[in-house]
């Protein structure tokens, strides 16, 4: 069976997780990339980014849109804190795809804006 | 086919291409708007078209986007005026209009009046709002013209709409792995240290290359191992595949265990070319490691022996005749006088060896001195037994002559 954690933990764990993207000095940004990770827009978290876990899922604060995006097919975005570093990638999907992230349309025009109306991030189990 | 809102008339996402076969009323001299509500996300408009169905004159022709005010286009919020095409069908212009989201607007054409006949595509249902003006040389502003001609009419003009992109997340972190639950594991190369279950059983981490394994838990073949199929070291404190309390190693790397054994004899056991070291017991019941034992070229070392269950280093072990010598306290605390000759037993055999009294020897042992063995054991016992009445288990030192 597979390890499990009590939910102060997986608290813990979100908040871990997720603070990260507030370890820079500005805030932290949420690329979304084409499948070979060139960026196509670039989205900017609030600082905090996430308020605290409840019941294991931190929930992201307003997520500022880009409004003149690169352009290109989305297949994942890249959570990262202003000085570059990684602190998680996840899927990104059309609507109804089954992505982490689902967007209305994963082809974007350069130029166009692209925004999250919401975003959580839920610990493991 | 037919003049739908939203694929040939009104907003779109995808500029029409068909013939929306509707039916034509005239544009030239004309002013002719169609009424339809933005999509949700919309941001701009980026192409006007509209369906001319008839006519080929290249007269010049008036784009332009109008405000709704209780279902009457009012005031020109964009307008390019200035186009002309010999074409008929779909004619487009390019234009970059910033608009609302979910808000209705209405599109319109105006052609100047020329020689012959142009002809825009209408229907009469369907629609959200429909008007035309005759006598007119441009699009005005504001709109004018009172009540719509139609509320549910519409006309072929399409406004190509760019949407932002927009959507929600929700990110949850797994611990599975492909194969089953809880573990994290590589099949390439680096570390991998792990506290619970991998995809063969429960609560190890797994190694399939070369590397380090540490974990704390079972392994797929049983219990309590880290296993490693390739080069790496493995370190354990508990039970390995082939039995209990054994780190193994398949590959080649050093085990290092401090209990128990393969074959339940209490040993450590190399199967590849690494150094075994263990501090407990040994192999075969005889209280020895045998050369047997060691699969490959590393060496054993064994500091202690237990024998048959009886404590005793079997006669077996012991070749010559040697006598039994202790000091006289030893000698009568067993019931025995010296020259007396009590009977050692072991693996089942019995051999008769003289005592004698050793002046100042230490009590209680009793060594047996050999006449040419070659085992030694610093600890061992013997269960010695008189003819008569010894029944007493005393310890002793075998050492070879």
């Amino acid at each position: 069976m597979s390890a499990t954690h009590p939910t102060g933990v997986r608290n813990s764990l979100a908040d871990l997780v997720v603070d990260l993207i507030d370890a820079g000095a500005a805030a932290g940004t949420l690329e979304f990339q084409t499948s070979g990770s060139a960026e196509v827009a670039t989205l900017t978290f609030s600082d905090p980014a996430f308020g605290s876990a409840s019941s294991a899922v931190a929930t992201a604060s307003a997520i500022t849109a880009d409004s003149s995006a690169t352009g290109g097919t989305i297949t994942k975005a890249v959570a990262k804190d202003s000085n570059g570093n990684i602190c998680f990638t996840c899927t990104v999907t059309a609507t109804g795809g089954g992505g982490d992230i689902e967007l209305n349309s994963v082809v974007v025009s350069a130029a166009q804006q692209v925004s999250v109306t919401s975003l959580t991030y839920t610990a493991p189990p | 086919m037919a003049l739908t809102l939203g694929v040939n008339s009104g907003f779109v996402t995808t500029a029409p291409s068909a013939d929306p076969a509707g039916t034509g009323v005239t544009i030239d001299g004309s002013s002719v708007v169609t009424k339809h509500t933005s999509p949700a996300n919309a941001a701009k408009i980026t192409s006007i078209g509209w369906y001319r169905e008839s006519g080929t004159n290249g007269a010049n022709f008036e784009v332009a986007l109008y405000s709704d005010l209780a279902g009457v286009p009012v005031t020109r919020l964009f307008v390019d005026n200035t186009n002309s095409t010999t074409s008929n069908g779909w004619v487009t212009v390019a234009v970059d209009w910033a608009i609302s989201a979910s808000t209705a607007y209405w599109l319109a054409v105006q052609m100047d009046a020329h020689s012959g006949s142009s002809g825009i595509d209408t229907a009469a249902s369907g629609g959200a709002g429909y008007d035309a003006q005759t006598s007119q040389t441009t699009l005005n502003d504001p709109y004018g013209g009172g009540l719509v001609a139609d509320a549910d009419g519409m006309a072929a003009i399409y406004a190509l709409v760019q949407l932002n992109v927009t959507g929600t997340g929700a990110v949850i972190a797994q611990s599975a792995d492909a194969a089953g639950s809880g573990v994290s594991k590589s099949s390439g190369s680096g570390n991998v240290v792990a506290g619970s279950a991998d995809a063969a059983g429960a609560g190890v981490a797994q190694w399939l290359a070369a590397g380090a394994v540490s974990a704390q838990a079972a392994d797929a073949a049983g219990v309590g191992i880290s296993k490693s199929s390739g080069s790496g070291n493995v370190i354990a404190g508990a039970a390995d595949a082939a039995g209990v309390g054994v780190s193994r190693s398949v590959g080649g790397g050093a085990p290092q265990a401090s209990a128990a054994v393969v074959d339940g004899d209490g040993i450590t056991k190399s199967l590849g070319t690494g150094a075994v070291l263990a501090q407990a017991a040994a192999v075969d019941g005889d209280g020895a490691v045998t050369a047997a034992n060691v699969v490959g070229s590393g060496a054993v070392s064994a500091q202690a022996a237990s024998v048959d269950g009886d404590g005793a280093v079997s006669d077996s072990a012991i070749t010559g005749t040697g006598d039994v010598r202790a000091s006289a306290s030893t000698i009568s605390g067993m019931g025995l006088v010296e020259g007396d000759q009590p009977q050692s037993s072991g693996g089942g055999k019995f051999r008769k060896r003289p005592a004698w009294i050793v002046p100042m020897h230490p009590r209680p042992y009793m060594p047996i001195i050999t006449g040419s063995g070659d085992v030694r054991a610093g600890s061992a016992s013997v269960r010695a037994r008189g003819e008569k009445k010894m029944s007493a288990r005393q310890r002793a030192f075998v050492a070879g002559a």
